[in-house]
């Protein structure tokens, strides 16, 4: 039937090598269709709208670049987010992101297609996407064959666990990170395998990207560097890993200091001093080879020995010094989390309260990566039959990446492409191992030539077994595809911004709440209203409401976040002190108690308390004093007094006591607690309502000045 | 915010008060003792006391002069006592009973602790309103009248006799209360960088700056350049960075300048006057500190030569050593290694 088809088409012709490259490129770039064309579900069930929080931050600062030009997005100085801190923009983000939106836009506009800066910026994670697809291909072609490039291509394009960062709309560093960090892989095989200075460069100018988009470039700097040592370990290390590894070291590091953020990172911290340290190991490495073709053995050893044992005290010393100095920056909390995933629980509360940093549960392995969870081993193995040095790259690659998923949810996004390429190593060699078994029945003449090689493999009733590993196969494929579309469609497309529930006859209600009241404040607050609320929504609400805040989703300042803790969790008066010396005019909540909307400040509320107790300003708030006396998280009748006094249970709960949220439950019934509040009556001293939405998702309330006349 | 909306009162109350006058008292945070009782104080009361000892001599007035007027004369007092609520911060006392008086109906036994007693028992009393408006209550109609106006005053204690500064000290206190006195206003609020236009752009770490405000004072019902060596400006970011005394000219144009601290962020140029029995001057702009733009650090540091002098000779270095590696012959072609 093919040939039939490509006889039609005019193409049996070909040559056979040509018919396979077409195959090839047929199956890529419908890969790479899919893969943009499956992140478009949320675009399709909602708007064509920016999701969640950050990429609410990267819209804004993109529309500064293109309205501004490359200086001023550099120089920016952002008076709206931090109050009164300020935020210095262009020193404190990977510019990666905003750059590359802004050129796509710029290089559209000029040539004539008109495409607003928005739209650009909701579909740029699924192009790119499509063109990690191609890198996916690429790598995996180089480590393994065509085939199994092929196959990781197509998971790649559809896999829940890469689809849940890069869906449009979702306009996030991670969005471009992964083709980055791909990309960059893929150039750094092919410079160590050719050891040539052009590849090595490209990889230079890859890492560069990488750093300039995302901080998981931290990675990536750790695990070339690994490779090498490893290399080094089992004798593999060649003139070629040399020549790649200081050229891509040496010109990547420079590059990557060009990022202010960066900035003297990748020389003062502990995170890039393996690269440094393997660097440095690299030329002893070199040079010992060199004296010992030089030497005779004898005289060699004495020499190895005197100056090994001089080299490691004196580096054990240097280390000592700088750390004792301070030299060397501690390592971030972030990276501490990273090795041990209790240490952020215990130590930083403001780490700990992001869920998406919180240790992964199995059943989210499964639910992104569904199919690749059981094929990876076999990938795994398959590799280790045939260990080349690019071989060894992805092992470690998956191996490393393993454990980092294990510890953060968000890292899932590092091992999924992994996950692809090892289950496509693993499926396309099982597959061209039993295929041409079947094939053995079907065609006798190439049954005939094999079976003449083969004989000692030969076993009974082998075309059947190969027929049932197919079909498995192709069955397990088929369920991984279900899955995905499922999981993408339900789980990844929501924007977050928009909520959608599914009331009691079914339909589908829509809660478009945060844009309401942003809205509201754009229309109703004066130009240079100061908002309070808690750090989570304030990126949406400098973008969508243009207002300044105090704290946002950069969490850069503990101690000013602690105060905003502070102000929610203490009773009124102390925290109309905090807010007068915060120059707070609103104040807004999200409050689910109506809705059911589960991931409201009330919930959060125990953060706050945490992270407010957490600095010397905050020392009055005790975590034990908002738990009723059983010792649990209430808001009902048995919570404690410091709970109902405090502002958040005030401002989520006023006027809540008079109204029926459910038929047969009692008035003040909150449906995501499902209690019945215990603090029905009360009135607010500070604070007047400004603002409830419709859906009483987001109250805003407005702060009162002093009484005119003293105390009435 | 910044000036007068609420209009100006001036209230007098007797012993005989309705519940209206007590209830409009309470607004301003003072009690008015109850009906029938009145002022009384067995050591400074008039000679022209009829034996009760409520038509009293009193002189412990405010020290703030702008509200009673320079060197006030004690006044004759015939009237009730008040008690200031002692959780409201903007009651002013304006004139207080001497240490020996105390407030109670005269003709019935003391059987409870009075109202107020001594200095704490107040006979005028004033409120200016956190919008600047103010409000005076006397205890007394009679001290208004024409006849006090006329007396002489002369403590039982004391032999000689003067004239009652009832005249003086009432109309002082009223032009103070319709703010023909004591009323504080500003204009003009300019800020720049030193010798440079007033603009919106931000203000850069490091950068001097002037600041200047136009503050007028109302003296005798005219608006007149106000003459006060104590007004400051704060520049504040949640605390003062920088705080100074502004100085005035003769036109009550005050000014300042000094150099933005090292920080940056949002500040507030802040102008905070508060001063018993004036107008609450406040004020406050906001501006934006910028830190330096990426052209403006000094692009060659001096302790900086030893790094580009190794740099450049590490160039020139790496370009003799290529030269030499590249055409230098070796003697011998077989110690050459790979």
């Amino acid at each position: 039937m093919v040939k039939t088809l490509l006889e039609r088409l005019g193409l049996a012709s070909l040559s056979q090598a040509k018919k396979e490259t077409l195959v090839q490129m047929t199956i890529l770039s419908v890969a790479c269709i899919l893969s943009f064309s499956v992140r478009l579900s949320s675009v399709l069930r909602f708007e064509s709208v920016i999701h969640e929080f950050d990429p609410y931050f990267n819209y804004r600062t993109t529309k500064q670049l293109v309205e501004q030009g490359y200086y001023e997005f550099h120089n920016w100085f952002d008076d709206r987010a931090w109050y009164p801190l300020g935020r210095i923009i262009g020193g404190t983000i990977y510019p990666g992101l905003m750059v590359t939106a802004a050129a796509v836009y710029n290089v559209l506009n000029f040539v004539n297609v008109t495409i607003n800066i928005r739209n650009v910026c909701v579909f740029l994670a699924p192009l790119f996407s499509s063109f990690t697809v191609i890198v996916v291909y690429l790598l995996t072609k180089e480590v393994k064959s065509v085939g199994a490039g092929l196959v990781a291509a197509s998971m790649i394009s559809i896999v829940p666990g890469y689809i849940s960062r890069s869906v449009a709309g979702s306009y996030d560093n991670e969005g471009i990170a992964i083709f980055c960090m791909l990309f960059t892989y893929y150039t750094w095989i092919k410079a160590s395998k050719t050891g040539s200075i052009c590849w090595s460069l490209t990889c230079a100018l890859a890492y560069f990207y990488m750093v300039s988009s995302w901080g998981g470039y931290v990675f990536l700097i750790n695990l070339i560097p690994l490779h090498v040592l490893t290399l080094m370990v089992t004798g593999r290390f060649s003139h070629r890993t040399y020549v790649s590894y200081c050229i891509m070291y040496s010109v990547g590091t420079i590059l990557s200091m060009q990022i202010p953020f960066v900035g003297f990172a990748p020389v003062e911290t502990s995170e890039h001093m393996a690269a440094l340290g393997v660097f440095g190991l690299c030329q002893i490495y070199a040079f010992v080879t060199y004296l010992r073709a030089n030497m005779s053995a004898t005289n060699f050893n004495i020499l190895f020995r005197t100056v090994v044992t001089i080299a490691l005290t004196a580096a054990g010393l240097a280390f000592g010094i700088a750390n004792f100095l301070g030299k060397i920056a501690p390592w971030t909390g972030r990276f501490y989390s990273l090795l041990d995933p209790s240490y952020a629980k215990n130590n930083i509360p403001i780490i700990a309260s992001v869920s998406e940093h919180q240790p992964t549960t199995w059943a989210s392995f499964y639910f992104d990566l569904q199919l690749l969870v059981f094929m990876f081993p076999v990938g795994l193995y398959y590799c280790f039959r045939e260990l080349s040095d690019a071989n060894i790259f992805v092992i470690l690659y998956s191996i490393t990446s393993i454990y980092f998923a294990g510890v953060m949810v968000r890292l899932m996004l590092v091992l999924a492409p992994i996950m692809c390429i090892m289950s496509g190593i693993g499926i396309s060699t099982t597959l061209s191992i039993y295929m041409k078994n079947i094939e053995s029945e079907g065609g006798p003449a190439v049954a005939a030539s094999k079976s003449s090689k083969k004989k000692a493999s030969d076993y009974p009733i082998k075309s059947e077994i190969a027929t049932v590993i197919v079909t498995v196969v192709t069955l397990f494929l088929t369920t991984f595809v279900f899955h995905c579309t499922w999981v993408t469609s339900e789980a990844y497309s929501s924007p977050s911004i928009v909520l959608a529930a599914r009331g009691h006859d079914g339909n589908r209600i829509i809660f478009d709440d945060f844009r309401e009241s942003y809205n509201w404040l754009k229309f109703n607050t004066p130009e240079n209203a100061k908002v309070m609320s808690w750090w989570d929504y304030g990126y949406q609400l400098t973008a969508m409401a243009n207002r300044t805040i105090i704290v946002d989703n950069n969490t850069w300042n503990n101690t000013h976040i602690s105060r905003v803790g502070q102000a929610m969790a203490s009773p009124e008066d102390h925290s109309y002190t905090i807010m007068k010396e915060l120059d707070v005019d609103y104040v807004l909540v999200i409050f689910g108690g109506m809705s059911g909307y589960s991931s409201d400040d009330i919930n959060k509320f125990l953060w706050m308390i945490r992270i407010g107790g957490s600095t010397p300003e905050g020392e009055h708030i005790k975590e034990s004093d908002y738990y009723s006396s059983t010792g649990e998280y209430k808001v009902d009748k048995d919570a404690s007094k410091a709970m109902h006094d405090s502002l958040m249970y005030k401002m989520c709960y006023y006027r809540f006591g008079e109204i029926m949220t459910e038929q047969g439950k009692p008035t003040g019934y909150d449906r995501v607690r499902n209690q019945e509040i215990g603090n029905k009556d009360f009135e607010l001293d500070v604070l007047e309502e400004a603002f409830t939405s419709e859906h009483w998702i987001v109250r805003i309330y407005k702060v009162k000045d002093l009484a005119n006349r003293g105390t009435t | 915010k910044s000036r007068t909306k609420g209009s100006q009162a001036v209230v007098s109350t007797q012993s005989t008060g309705g519940e209206p006058i007590r209830e409009i008292a309470a607004e301003v945070g003072l009690e008015v003792d109850e009906p029938g009782t009145a002022v009384i104080d067995h050591m400074n009361y008039d000679v022209a006391d009829t034996g009760n000892h409520v038509l009293i001599v009193a002189g412990d007035f405010t020290s703030t002069e702008v509200i009673v007027g320079a060197s006030p004369s004690p006044v004759l007092f015939h009237g009730v006592g008040m008690a200031a609520d002692s959780e409201n911060p903007l009651v002013i006392d304006i004139l207080r009973a001497s240490d020996t008086a105390y407030s109670h109906s005269p003709d019935q036994d003391i059987l409870e602790y009075p109202l107020a007693i001594g200095s704490s028992l107040l006979l005028v009393a004033g409120m200016q309103a956190r919008n600047n408006a103010r409000v005076v209550v006397f205890g007394s109609h009679d001290m208004l009248s024409d006849k006090l106006y006329n007396a002489q005053a002369q403590t039982v204690a004391s032999t000689t006799s003067q004239e009652a500064g009832n005249r003086g000290f009432v109309s002082a206190v009223a032009d103070w209360a319709l703010k023909r006195n004591g009323d504080l206003r500003f204009s003009a609020i300019k800020h720049n960088k030193v010798g440079e236009e007033p603009s919106d752009a931000a203000y850069r770490i490091t950068d001097d700056v002037e600041y200047s405000i136009i503050i007028e004072e109302m003296r005798s019902g005219k608006w007149a350049p106000f003459q006060a060596k104590d007004v400051q400006v704060e520049f504040v970011r949640i605390d003062p960075f920088v705080r100074l005394f502004l100085v005035p000219d003769s036109a009550g144009n005050f000014k300042v300048s000094f150099k933005v601290p090292d920080v940056y962020g949002v500040f507030q140029f802040k102008v905070d006057y508060d001063r018993t029995g004036y107008t609450h001057l406040f004020s406050t702009t906001q501006v934006s500190v910028r830190p330096f733009r990426h052209t403006e650090y000094e692009r060659f540091i001096p302790s900086a030569y030893p790094y580009y002098a190794s740099a450049f000779s590490m160039m020139g270095g790496v370009i003799v050593f290529s030269f030499l590696f590249l055409y230098h012959k070796d003697t011998k072609p077989a110690a050459k290694t790979e």
